[in-house]
């Protein structure tokens, strides 16, 4: 055995030298997370804004084509008939009073 | 061999003697262990190709499912087998190479061990319905960290002996050797980080897993079979390997290639186009190094066919040898002209098989041929045994590669066809899956016949004589020298 390249000493310096190296790929797996984790641009945010200024125009376009005050009379009406004996012919309304 | 015992010098003998005894039970746990996940995974690759082309076998269990018994199959043949021959492989020729004993075979036969249970966890857990459906990382995510663990405690010992090994030349093998020992755990380290544990993007774990699938073969077991190779080659037929030169162009054509195969099956994928054809790229570019191995190692051995024919260790990786020149000459051809016809088909299964089994695996039979008398101080019991063995795994994996890839191309033209339906695709393939079911069954004999014979060498009850076995009659013609005393320093001949 040539002690010169054979001892102890080295044995040790060896393992660790070999775990340090193993261990090496794992710290730069854990380094380069961040590089490949940030800036993710998913395809549904990429289109998120178009969708948006989309949707916002239909709701403005609905609320515009909707007349509140007719909606709120035909609520009302409603309501008022609502525990009301369907007359003949009529259709039935679930839960109220038959006679 | 050109050296007897003899006129070798008596201390080199005792060295030689010493090394293979103080690795006898680790070396010898991993073959028998691998031989027998061998045979486990070929019934499981039978039962996996008997349900390609009929779907109801064994259809009332739930544990057969093709999804699960298809992952269940491959990693018993890579973890089970395809690592524990690795490792004995490693351990042994790097202590014979470095000239130093293992001073810590305990740990290493406790690692072997909790690698095989990690791997029966894993296994069972497939079947169980536990597994994580990512290609040849299957295992639950609980195993991996074992493995890397046990992996470490089997190896690092290796990397030791390398280091303080005494001062002189560094042989082609122990090149090899150092490569696979430092190649795995960057890409399988890698792998399982990015695809289980950070939560990155899931087209890049894609990637990833595509990558690391691609790599495992190409640089880990590559590189312990041609290791095998470049230390069996020279030292049965007793002379030196053929170039120095073309030995270190295939080795740093791999290291350069090797790393960028894998994204090819990624093709069309939202992914960075470069990737794809930088991973086929590598696959084309994989001919030149294995050119570069099949030259040099059938230029070595040219001249002793009689040699080739006769030693079963010489034998067997002759045939792997030409098998990695296959696996480069098709893995060039499909991946430069007809990559889509082979992207979605059964043809990837056959490469998958082709480089693992007929390349790695024959490779690994040579070594553990030479191996096991050595450490066991006895000979090989039955010659007729070791040729079934041969013919049995050469016929059974041309079979499967030629089934499985002429099939897949098949399969390939089928979905292309857009007139017809994908149903018509997928039935071209149905009956070459007949020819890789019975290809699966011949590797099940063949398989059988190994581990019989591996475990009652195992037992000691191998033959009592210095002389090997030969797969001819004559023994008086051997390679491996004159007939000896038996049991004399005939097994610590190298």
């Amino acid at each position: 055995m040539d002690h010169t390249r054979d001892n102890p000493l080295k044995r040790f310096t060896a393992f660790w030298i070999a775990l340090l190296l193993v261990g090496c790929f794992g710290i730069a797996c854990v380094l380069l997370r961040p590089l490949t984790h940030g800036q993710v641009d998913t395809a549904y945010e990429m289109v998120s804004d178009a969708r948006l200024a989309t949707k916002s125009e239909i709701m403005k376009s609905q609320a515009a084509a909707l007349d509140s005050d007719k909606l709120e009379k035909t609520l009302k009406s409603a309501a008022q008939t609502l525990n009301q004996a369907p007359s003949k012919g009529a259709m039935p309304l679930p839960g109220a009073p038959t006679k | 061999m050109s050296e007897t015992p003899s006129s070798a010098d008596a201390n080199d003998i005792a060295l030689r003697s010493s090394i293979d005894r103080s690795l006898r039970h680790p070396v010898m746990f991993f073959f028998t262990c691998g031989a027998l996940w061998l045979a486990v995974a070929a019934v499981l690759g039978l039962i996996a190709s008997a349900k390609k082309h009929m779907p109801e076998f064994l259809g009332g269990c739930s544990l057969f499912d093709a999804g699960k018994i298809d992952a269940a199959h491959i990693n018993a043949l890579i973890y089970g087998w395809g690592f524990q021959a690795a490792f004995g492989m490693i351990i042994w020729l790097m202590a014979r190479l470095s000239r130093k004993e293992c001073t810590s075979s305990g740990i290493v036969l406790v690692a072997g061990h909790l690698w095989n249970f990690a791997v029966l966890f894993g296994v069972v857990g497939i079947m169980l319905g536990m597994g994580t459906g990512v290609p040849w990382m299957e295992f639950p995510t609980a195993v991996w960290p074992v493995l890397l663990l046990c992996y470490m405690l089997i190896t690092i010992w290796s990397l030791i002996q390398f280091q303080v090994r005494d001062a002189g030349h560094v042989y082609v093998s122990q090149w090899y050797l150092l490569a696979a020992m430092l190649w795995f755990p960057w890409i399988y380290m890698t792998a399982n980080l990015f695809v289980f544990v950070f939560d990155g993007n899931p087209l890049m774990a894609a990637g990833i897993a595509s990558w690391f699938k691609g790599t495992l073969f190409l640089l880990f077991f590559l590189p312990v079979a041609v290791a095998s190779a470049y230390f069996l080659a020279p030292k049965v037929t007793g002379r030196p390997v053929y170039s120095y030169n073309i030995a270190l162009f295939g080795f740093w054509t791999l290291a350069v290639v090797g790393p960028w195969a894998g994204m090819q099956k990624l093709t069309g994928a939202p992914i960075p186009q470069f990737l794809p054809y930088t991973g086929a790229a590598a696959m084309v570019l994989i001919l030149v190094p294995a050119i570069a191995v099949a030259i040099n190692i059938l230029k070595t051995v040219s001249g002793h066919e009689e040699t080739v024919t006769a030693s079963p260790a010489l034998r067997f990786t002759a045939a792997g040898v030409v098998g990695l020149l296959t696996y480069g000459v098709l893995s060039a051809a499909t991946h430069a002209f007809g990559f889509s016809l082979v992207q979605f088909s059964y043809t990837d299964y056959g490469f998958d098989i082709l480089g693992l089994y007929g390349v790695f695996s024959l490779c690994a039979f040579g070594a553990i041929y030479f191996i096991v008398p050595r450490i066991t101080r006895r000979e090989w019991l039955s010659r007729r045994f070791i040729s079934w063995h041969f013919y049995l795994s050469l016929y059974g994996v041309i079979t499967v590669a030629i089934s499985a890839i002429v099939g897949g191309i098949s399969q390939g033209e089928g979905i292309e066809a857009w007139n017809q339906s994908f149903l018509a695709g997928a039935g071209r393939a149905q009956s070459y899956g007949w020819g890789v079911t019975i290809a699966w069954g011949l590797i099940l004999l063949s398989s059988l016949f190994f581990s019989l014979h591996l475990l009652l060498m195992w037992a000691r009850l191998g033959r009592r004589s210095s002389h090997p076995t030969l797969l001819k009659g004559n023994h008086a013609e051997s390679p491996h020298g004159p007939e000896g005393e038996v049991d004399n320093y005939g097994s610590a001949t190298a």
